[in-house]
């Protein structure tokens, strides 16, 4: 099943190059095309050097969509690290243990898929899946 | 994910650039993919070392392939003169890439499970990423 998947949050930290290489490696593994928009700027997702060129910075906007099998768990499982982005140890470990409790209906086709009040949570505070 | 993860050999003049090399993405890609710093000559100058590299090409393989990145022009000629004495062209590929951006594009996508091609093919895409 072929499905298209996005959700925004609100940066909480600088993404610098570890959680931007933790975000690349988690977006390798998944057979979907995932890409990340920040600033008017869209990066590969697979792609460390064009997700750190993005220059994305704390309190900023950033979308990541998917398209494809997997779609709905990566974007999921990326927005995770995302959220996490401040909090350097543990990263991948969290995303692999959140990604898929956390992942959001997906809608089939070229549908987005919805996280009513998931920014809210983010900016908000510590998520149950974040690390201390 | 198959258990074998692609290596990756750095080899550069400098033992110091080599290892700093290593580190830097070891950390940006979590620390899962083995990366050798054959750097300098044996005597610890500035140059490289066909020894160092033999070994650092035997030390990154474990069945998934080696991907090895140069520093500069002159590296590539001893890589070239341990390839032609011990290499195997299906299980080690020299990347033309910037050392630094190569080095961290390569070992993100070889953490992420890509195979020798992606990973190499990473590297060399670094050429085309613009910092700022």
């Amino acid at each position: 099943m072929s499905a298209s998947c996005e959700q925004v949050i609100t940066l909480a930290g600088d993404l610098h190059a570890r959680p931007a290489g933790a975000l690349a490696v988690a977006a390798g593994r998944f057979a979907a095309a995932v890409s990340v928009t920040a600033g008017g700027h869209t990066a590969d997702a697979k792609s460390v050097l064009g997700v750190m060129s993005l220059g994305a910075t704390s309190g900023q906007h950033v979308t990541v969509s998917a398209a494809g099998p997997d779609a709905q768990e990566a974007v999921a499982t990326l927005i995770t690290i995302l959220t996490q982005a401040t909090k350097v140890g543990g990263l991948l470990n969290a995303a692999r243990r959140t990604g898929k409790a956390r992942a959001r209906k997906c809608q089939v086709a070229d549908e987005w898929c919805l996280a009513a009040n998931y920014e809210q949570r983010i900016t908000a505070g510590p998520g149950p899946g974040r690390l201390a | 994910m198959t258990a074998a993860t692609v290596g990756i050999v750095l080899v550069s003049h400098s033992a110091e650039l080599a290892a700093g090399a290593a580190h830097l993405a070891a950390q940006v890609s979590g620390g899962t993919v083995t990366i050798i710093a054959a750097g300098g000559t044996d005597d610890g100058d500035l140059g490289t070392s066909a020894a160092k590299v033999e070994r650092g090409l035997s030390d990154a393989q474990s069945g998934a392939g080696v991907v090895v990145l140069p520093d500069l022009g002159s590296a590539v000629l001893t890589v070239r003169a341990v390839l032609e004495d011990h290499g195997d062209a299906e299980s080690v590929l020299l990347a033309d890439a910037p050392f630094v951006e190569g080095a961290v594009a390569a070992t993100v996508t070889a953490a992420a499970g890509g195979d020798i091609k992606a990973v190499a093919a990473a590297a060399e895409e670094a050429r085309h990423v613009r910092k700022l």
